[in-house]
């Protein structure tokens, strides 16, 4: 097949590798030029915590809504239900009908959870 | 060659990482080590050739579950003070042992295997770049069709395993919420 | 049997350096793109003055003046902040930003020295999911500096920035499994490659054609992805200060919009490779070109010719997606946080899997019979 040429000589995680580090010394570099370059007058008034100049009335150490726990938690297993989705996907000619059926009894399944998930009102945030 | 030696250096980083990651004080930077663990992981489930598994443990490990952890200490949000650390106690430290010793065994057995069968008999010594052009082309078809014929029951009850852990998170984050607002 | 090759290991540098190039100076020239249809829409004139010597060049000397200035400011860490996490917060998404440029598909291949080398910087078996990979750890930098900020606005803008890309992420990933069995593979250029065909006689083989709802919800969550307007609540004013961005200031500040822009520059170049045939010309395949150049100029050296032509049109395609993404911002106001998290679980994931699981049964009718 004349499409899918692939001639690669060197382990494709090196540049990935490289490509990394490169980001974070550009990321560290570029932060750190204006250390030398920018003034230093620090004031009282710019050591305070931000807060549109009003006085601070309660610090950020407090809780959050455990909505955001939530959200991330049924991210995860939908993350995991498409990753399987993914591998079905790529193999979809050669399995042809079973596969679709395969993958049905999956969403299916997964669409019950979801229903629950509608129906409790997990995923309301008003 | 290059491949045995990268795995190394990793496997050795991975480890020294953890070791880390068990004795920091503050959870995040405990988190974010484990973060880098886990790419690590990725990187030699790719050197040895599982693409697919490199990729995904990086979707599913580095960027969905450390999300959920670093989302729990967010939300707690605890200062050092308030995360008392109770001493380490006999039961504690047999059970490290026995982690240990596991853990001595199973290297040992490895590495007794590569001297014992000589450095170009064993699989993992002798396998080949598993990025060579013929072999890169099938890995995550190959992946996927196993999947989906050999270990279709396992396929499929990993989907209401999920299911289990959908309502399973609901039922207890709803729960909570409803007593909150009784006592309150 | 390939052997490590010194042209290989030359042409995977110079791939890379492209792509951190062009990835790199997404940030500047987009800066002021922006501003300058912001005041198109505004009816102002936006920054026209700064040029470079006399020349004023409708003012494209701004971007280097703004990063002169980045530059000169003065890089202060708040005290109260937690310093190791504030200072490598910012690096994050350059990291992930940057790195996803190595999967960008510039061309099919050419011929140096009797190799084929890949015009595709790192072209792995797991095709674009390396990109989704990456992306996916660029959460880490938001809710980093959220955090290590130490300020109530920036956590909560940190916290609502993560879960909505964490949200957004399930339908993204959903939206483009059809596309993988329409095409079959995982692989950009073939599918690229593919692309290039003729559909029903008149229309470009474009993956838009086979999957049009694929295509919206991927657009809508890109915009989601990369936290820009009408998704950017994260940084809304009104109620956050400037959310997880409220304690930072001068380049950190601005290494975060590097590493967006880069990232959504890598975004579109994904949907255009995807949705709207990448490098390939409509309806004039590389191919075909190739066929009709050969004769006179050699394949080798056609190949060469056919490299600037692809990149240009790639560039091309993105720009104007880009430029879609700059009038979306100026034109449709801000949601509210209920509003976007319902549109993500609510709306967009369902349709995502009723859209794949249709696509998946007339795709199998085609296919199969």
């Amino acid at each position: 097949m004349e499409h899918s040429v692939h001639y690669i000589g060197m382990n494709p995680y090196l540049p990935i590798l490289l490509i990394l580090i490169f980001g974070l010394a550009l990321g560290l570099g570029v932060s750190g030029v204006s250390l030398f370059l920018g003034p230093k007058k620090p004031n009282q008034h710019k050591l305070e915590v931000y807060e549109c100049g009003l006085p601070i009335t309660s610090t950020a150490e407090r809780r959050f809504s455990i909505k955001f726990y939530l959200t991330a938690i049924l991210f995860i297993l939908f993350d995991i239900e498409t990753i399987f989705m993914y591998l079905w996907s790529v193999a979809f000619d050669y399995l042809g009908w079973f596969g679709i059926v395969e993958i049905g009894i999956f969403v299916a399944t997964l669409a019950i959870g979801y229903i629950y998930v509608l129906k409790r009102g997990a995923l309301r945030w008003d | 060659m290059a491949i045995q030696i990268s795995f190394l250096i990793m496997g050795i980083l991975a480890v020294f990482l953890s070791g880390m990651m068990i004795t920091r004080k503050w959870p995040v930077t405990a988190a974010m080590l484990l973060i880098i663990i886990m790419m690590l992981l990725a990187g030699m489930y790719g050197v040895l050739g599982a693409h697919f598994s490199a990729v995904a443990q990086i979707i599913v490990y580095a960027g969905a579950i450390m999300v959920v952890f670093v989302f729990v200490i967010m939300l707690l949000n605890l200062p050092p003070e308030e995360l008392r650390y109770g001493r380490i106690t006999i039961n504690e430290i047999i059970l490290i042992g026995i982690g240990f010793l596991g853990a001595l065994f199973l290297g040992t057995k490895v590495g007794l295997g590569y001297l014992v069968s000589g450095l170009n008999s064993t699989t993992l010594i002798n396998a080949r770049p598993p990025y060579y052009p013929a072999e890169m082309n099938e890995n995550v078809k190959n992946v996927s069709t196993l999947m989906f014929t050999d270990y279709l029951w396992a396929f499929e009850i990993v989907s209401f395993l999920i299911l289990a852990a959908i309502v399973g998170s609901i039922v207890i984050a709803k729960k909570a919420k409803v007593n909150n607002a009784k006592s309150s | 049997m390939v052997e490590l090759s010194l042209t290989q290991i030359i042409s995977t540098i110079l791939l890379m350096l492209l792509g951190i190039a062009v990835g790199a100076q997404v940030a500047p020239i987009m800066s002021w793109v922006e501003r300058r249809q912001c005041a198109i829409i505004q009816r102002r004139l936006g920054p026209n003055r700064v040029g470079i010597f006399n020349f004023r060049i409708f003012g494209l000397g701004q971007p280097i003046a703004d990063a002169i200035k980045l530059l000169f400011k003065e890089d202060f860490v708040p005290p109260y902040v937690h310093k190791a996490f504030y200072v490598m917060a910012p690096v994050v998404p350059v990291i992930t930003g940057l790195a996803v440029t190595v999967a960008i598909p510039w061309g099919s291949h050419v011929v140096v020295n009797n190799q084929i080398v890949n015009l595709q910087a790192v072209n792995l078996n797991s095709g674009f999911l390396l990109i989704f990979a990456l992306s996916s750890l660029a959460v880490y930098g938001v809710t980093l500096a959220g955090w290590s900020s130490n300020n109530k606005y920036s956590l909560l803008g940190g916290l609502r920035a993560s879960a909505q890309m964490v949200s957004y992420e399930v339908a993204m990933g959903m939206s483009i499994i059809p596309l993988v069995f329409i095409w079959g593979t995982l692989d950009l250029q073939v599918m690229i490659s593919r692309q290039s065909e003729i559909l029903f006689g008149f229309l470009p083989n474009w993956g838009l054609f086979h999957a049009p709802v694929s295509f919206i919800i991927f657009l809508v969550t890109i915009f989601a992805e990369t936290n820009r307007l009408p998704f950017d609540l994260a940084e809304s004013e009104g109620e956050l200060v400037a959310g997880f961005l409220t304690e930072y200031g001068a380049m950190r500040w601005s290494l975060f919009f590097l590493g967006e822009y880069s990232m959504m520059f890598v975004m579109c170049v994904l949907t255009v490779s995807m949705f709207f045939g990448g490098y390939e010309i409509p309806w004039i395949s590389q191919h075909l070109l190739l066929d009709l150049l050969s004769p006179t100029f050699g394949e080798a050296l056609t190949r060469w010719i056919l490299l600037p032509i692809g990149i240009g049109v790639l560039l091309l395609k993105v720009v104007l997606l880009m430029w879609f993404f700059v009038q979306v911002r100026f034109t449709i106001p801000r949601f509210r946080y209920d509003q976007l998290m319902k549109l993500g679980w609510v709306y967009l994931l369902p349709i995502a899997l009723v859209n794949l699981v249709v696509t998946a049964i007339i795709t199998a009718f085609i296919k199969f019979h």
